[in-house]
């Protein structure tokens, strides 16, 4: 019966106008940004960040919600269409969306995701209305020695599991909770790595250094870069209904993508875009043809974008029950909530029911938006597709600094924000994943405050951490993911020492 | 992310890493000089750290967290280096127009923007940062800006209330 007057709760805030108009601003803007390649959720929500903080909390949050699941929708469109992921998550989608749309059958592919993308977000958002209060309860009883440790985990999972070199990773995820530590010290009230500048006394702005990175960097990246401009046919309604023979093959790797990308989400520092790699590989894996994967499997493709999107919305249990984000993304929403004075955590669902299952009762509103905008008005936004980049991206570059400015309305910002943008696009260009560095620094913080707090209570005890049950848990895994991560470090140095032998 | 069986016929952003050929290791020095950055890094925040009041495991002070962190930082540049030294990753472009450009555009609406207020600033930036790429044209360039000082004076002045004047004489 609670959770019944808890829906009833949600619908009021989410079915009022207001909240109404945010959602449906955010799943267009999400959908827009996930077609169009060259930027993605994190750039798009650092963009918003700066506008919503004048908004009430609620809506504030249900947009950028709605934009972080609306790119997932899109993210699939440009993949098909033009073989270029529209978002990282969807990268896996190219493989057999790509070929689909070679063998004349995009309209198919494109119904398909936005029909396998809202099983995933259903069967996740059905998940989160069961299980984040059952979280929630949980996690009162925890205390700093736990948070510490699923902090742990979650930075550790973020840089050790991300694609390409771990110790990568690593560096960025450290110098992140560096970076984080910049501004006052909460427990002694000094000043630590301001350098003598009063605009670091409050320590790195997050809107800044995730405009920089990801706005920025993102441009950089993308601006000046040689594209064959391939144009996407016009895709019609008709072209987009499936043969019964596909619909045979969609529904059980729709539903193992589900909830494959609902427990991959719910994991703290694993995202949306690992959820759907795994998925792909188990549907080739237990594919009775997997030589079909490749040429335009159906099931290479629902799977993954199921995945996604479950993972997506699952990735708010987490972060709002316990207050840690699952990915970057995640840390931006935890900041934009943190910049409105709210800090998720167990508490947060007692202390604002309104807030938080008007989100969750939004998500279904913006899902069956996603459905009308990406079934029925997809044609829109393959034309889209055809704005040229050198157009957009001088006006991306006023939102970025105009947006930076605003937070603070404060100048010192903007040249933060630009010397991410400068040091994000030479990491990434040595293949440094930029998500764990902003992850670390929305992290870092707390992190610090709660092993301080820990070795206080336990009189400089590390053995306290391994006394609890779920803080020891979480650190062995944590120690076992590390272990995994450092696997090919190890056989580096193994293969070294071989090859001095022949053979 | 790297699965065992070979993507078939797409090439796209997922396809399966490229096999490396371990017959000689190239030094990549772009990617030495960032894993030597990462060791200065740690050296600095150890350095810097230590003139804090470093506290005890028990009662720690505001350099103790920093002071293992830099020592952590120190250690994974150094395991960066050996992994980096048999990597044979292509040194990426430095695509020097744009990077001046866009800098310079973010560099002239920073300075701009309280001295003469948003629409100067936002003219500024998209000229400027437009330039980075040859595409455009000037009637193109200029058409963007008007629509972009419009649409960020109504925006942020008009409708969310940012206390920036549009002109400022």
């Amino acid at each position: 019966m609670e959770l019944l007057d808890n829906i009833a709760l949600g619908l009021e805030t989410a079915l009022s106008f207001r909240t109404l108009l945010f959602c449906f601003v955010g799943v267009t803007i999400g959908t827009f940004v996930g077609v169009l390649p060259g930027i993605g959720a994190l750039a798009a929500i650092s963009l918003a960040l700066p506008i919503t903080h004048h908004f009430d909390p609620t809506s504030a949050l249900i947009m950028l919600a709605g934009i972080f699941y609306g790119t997932m929708y899109g993210g699939s469109t440009a993949a098909i269409l033009l073989n270029l992921p529209g978002s990282i998550t969807s990268a896996v989608t190219c493989l057999d969306g790509f070929p689909m749309a070679r063998n004349g059958r995009a309209g198919v592919a494109l119904f398909l995701t936005a029909i396998a993308s809202f099983i995933g977000s259903s069967f996740a958002i059905v998940v989160v209305m069961g299980f984040a209060p059952v979280v929630a309860a949980f996690a009162v009883q925890f205390s700093s020695y736990e948070y510490f440790a699923i902090m742990l985990m979650g930075l550790v999972a973020s840089s050790s599991l991300s694609s390409g070199s771990p110790m990568k990773g690593i560096a960025m995820v450290i110098a992140g909770v560096a970076i984080g530590m910049i501004g006052t010290d909460v427990t002694s009230g000094q000043y630590r790595f301001t350098f003598g500048l009063s605009g670091l006394s409050d320590g790195v702005n997050l809107v800044a250094i995730a405009m920089g990175l990801f706005g920025i960097g993102e441009i950089l990246a993308n601006v000046g870069r040689k594209r064959d401009d391939q144009a996407a046919n016009p895709v019609t309604l008709r072209s987009m209904m499936p043969e019964r023979d596909d619909w045979n093959r969609v529904w059980k790797p729709a539903a193992r993508g589900s909830v494959l990308g609902t427990s991959i989400g719910v994991l703290p520092g694993v995202g949306a875009t690992l959820s759907s790699f795994m998925s792909y590989i188990v549907e080739k894996k237990l594919s009775r043809e997997p030589q079909r994967f490749g040429n335009g499997a159906v099931e290479g493709i629902v799977a993954p974008e199921a995945a996604n999107n479950a993972a997506t919305q699952s990735g708010f249990i987490p972060t709002l029950t316990l207050g840690i984000p699952g990915d970057a993304v995640m840390a931006l929403m935890l900041g934009a909530m943190m910049l409105h004075g709210i800090v998720p955590g167990p508490r947060f669902l007692v202390e604002y029911p309104d807030m938080f299952w008007g989100l969750v009762m939004s998500f279904w509103v913006g899902n069956l938006l996603l459905l009308v905008l990406n079934i029925p008005l997809i044609g829109l936004w393959v034309r889209m597709l055809s704005i040229p980049y050198h157009i957009l991206y001088p006006m991306i570059l006023v939102f970025v600094c105009v947006g930076v400015y605003s937070a603070r309305n404060n100048v010192f910002d903007i040249y933060v924000a630009l010397f991410f943008g400068l040091v994000g696009y030479v990491l990434q260009a040595f293949r440094y994943p930029a998500a764990p560095l902003l992850l670390g620094f929305v992290l870092g913080p707390g992190m610090e405050e709660y092993l301080r707090r820990a070795l206080l209570l336990s009189r400089g005890d590390f053995w306290a951490f391994m006394e609890r049950p779920v803080s020891a848990t979480l650190l062995v895994a944590s120690a076992l993911m590390l272990l995994l991560a450092l696997r090919p470090l190890v056989k580096v140095l193994i293969k070294r020492r071989r090859a001095a032998v022949p053979g | 992310m790297s699965s065992p069986h070979p993507s078939s016929g797409a090439n796209g952003a997922a396809s399966a890493p490229p096999r490396q050929t371990p017959v000689t290791a190239s030094l990549n020095r772009g990617e030495i000089v960032v894993a030597v950055c990462f060791f200065l890094l740690g050296g600095a925040l150890i350095a810097i750290a230590s003139g804090y009041s470093i506290g005890s495991l028990r009662r720690m002070g505001p350099g103790y967290f920093p002071l293992v962190l830099g020592g952590l930082l120190c250690a994974v540049a150094v395991a960066l280096l050996v992994e980096v030294l048999r990597s044979r990753n292509p040194a990426p472009p430095l695509p020097w127009r744009p990077f001046t450009m866009v800098s310079l555009g973010i560099l002239c609406f920073a300075f701009l923007i309280e001295r003469l207020g948003m629409v100067p600033a936002v003219i500024a930036l998209v000229i400027l940062s437009a330039l980075g790429d040859r595409t455009l044209g000037p009637l193109a360039i200029g058409a963007i800006a008007l629509v972009m000082s419009v649409v960020s004076v109504l925006l942020f002045i008009t409708a969310l209330g940012i206390p920036l004047a549009a002109f400022k004489g």
